[in-house]
């Protein structure tokens, strides 16, 4: 008998939270806020599952939520962040020197969790496109672009003979 | 450094990324949260089923195409228990309307000396209150934006010299799924429909025996596996009570005696319909 899509939905939230931690970290880039991403995920796959129509896309669907939720969550920390008192002590931000993906850090949110998806996870582009809601030509595309990034970003680090890395 | 080196260095820091302890939790707390609101609205839809249950009336199947010209009736014939007696395909209803559909398989139990009249009947009652409630559905939906799906399919679970089990496995979807399981067990001397009251009957102590040996074997399955949760009254106020002889039951290939739990009954919705399998030193049968 068919399993029940909710009852798959909890199981992959369960079995992958490791990959579901990770993806959110690399957007919120700190402890905390990546927990209250998977908290907040993981509620909405289970209140918006009835809006999936085909079972198939399931697994993307719930990686499409964590993203969402993760954008979400950095929209309004950017704004929280504008009080007054940001404006009058500006600060400088702390997550970048513990932050491990800050190689990646110049990228914007999506080549981010494109390259994520293409080559940290591995997946096909048809899977990445569908997960981001775009056509594979703009995936491809967005790949490309953020490629060049990284290897502009490493031509610069080499010029600048920054030594404490060593490549 | 070539993109690609660079790239395998940046995949191996993405990895490096430690994963709390507590991010499981966050996870766990999450999907509570979901299901902590989605159970008062499961509620609510269980009051309102039964009262459409309890309404429901015998309809054939003459008048059951005729009610909706989408109705189907496919026969087919699907031998399952050889020359003896056995379960086919009687009759299939499927609907399709968009955010609606139904697959319902409906089977009757022929062949054989025994009197199958009462079994198909009752098959029967048990399908078409499934259809009745999808046909309601579809009815009362005017705005056009519900969704419905019920999804309905049978097994032999069990064929022994003494009794035949037929297993109706429903899925229904709305808001939410819910999965119910409906089991036939047929005496194949008599041919009547066995309950598990009347299998209990002469029997009040076993009664008592096989509710004690189900809770040991939920909080010993609990103990074992972190991921398994159960619910019995007398420990957390809700859930499992007591054996009332209501409940799906089958004899298993060593003769055991199987209690199958609906969704919901005993344990929240991930863990599905959950069986126990009842060892015959309680049974004593």
């Amino acid at each position: 008998m068919k399993q029940k899509i909710e009852e798959q939905a909890e199981r992959l939230l369960l079995d992958n939270y490791e990959k579901y931690y990770r993806l959110a970290y690399s957007y919120a880039k700190n402890e905390s806020d990546a927990l209250d991403i998977v908290q907040e995920s993981a509620y909405k796959v289970l209140k918006e599952i009835k809006k999936l129509k085909q079972e198939s896309f399931l697994s993307t669907w719930i990686y499409r939520v964590v993203i969402n939720t993760s954008i979400d969550f950095l929209r309004k920390r950017n704004k929280e962040t504008v009080s007054i008192y940001d404006l009058e002590i500006p600060h400088e931000d702390r997550y970048q020197e513990t932050d491990p993906n800050e190689l990646i850090d110049f990228l914007s949110n999506e080549e981010q969790t494109i390259v994520t998806l293409k080559y940290f996870e591995e997946w096909k582009f048809e899977e990445i496109a569908d997960t981001l809601n775009l056509n594979i030509n703009t995936v491809k595309t967005r790949l490309y672009r953020a490629l060049k990034k990284i290897r502009l970003s490493l031509e610069t680090e080499q010029m600048e003979g920054r030594k404490e890395r060593n490549y | 450094m070539k993109d690609s080196d660079k790239l395998n260095e940046l995949k191996e820091e993405y990895f490096r990324t430690p994963v709390p302890v507590e991010a499981l939790d966050r996870m766990k707390k999450g999907i509570k949260e979901a299901k902590e609101e989605k159970k008062r609205r499961i509620i609510m839809k269980t009051y309102k089923r039964t009262g459409a249950a309890a309404a429901a009336v015998l309809i054939t199947i003459g008048t059951m195409a005729n009610l909706n010209s989408v109705t189907a009736s496919a026969m087919e014939q699907v031998p399952v228990l050889g020359a003896i007696a056995k379960v086919v395909t009687f009759r299939t209803f499927q609907d399709d309307k968009g955010n609606y559909e139904a697959n319902i398989d409906i089977p009757n139990v022929s062949g054989g000396d025994i009197d199958n009249v009462q079994i198909n009947r009752s098959i029967e009652d048990y399908a078409d209150q499934l259809i009745k409630e999808y046909e309601k559905q579809v009815t009362d939906d005017l705005a056009g934006d519900g969704h419905y799906s019920v999804t309905s399919s049978y097994e032999v679970i069990a064929d022994n010299e003494n009794y035949l089990s037929l297993r109706i496995n429903t899925t229904v979807i709305m808001a939410s799924g819910e999965e119910s399981v409906k089991i036939f067990n047929i005496d194949k001397k008599t041919g009547e429909v066995v309950t598990l009251k009347d299998l209990l009957n002469e029997k009040s102590d076993s009664k008592e025996a096989i509710t004690q040996n189900i809770k040991k074997q939920m909080d010993d399955q609990m103990a074992k596996d972190d991921s398994l949760m159960y619910f019995y009254k007398d420990k957390d106020g809700e859930g499992f009570d007591h054996i009332t002889g209501e409940e799906n039951y089958y004899f298993n290939k060593d003769g055991e005696l199987v209690i199958v739990f609906d969704e919901y009954e005993t344990a929240p919705g991930y863990m599905g319909t959950v069986e126990f399998t009842i060892p015959k030193s309680v049974t004593e049968f």
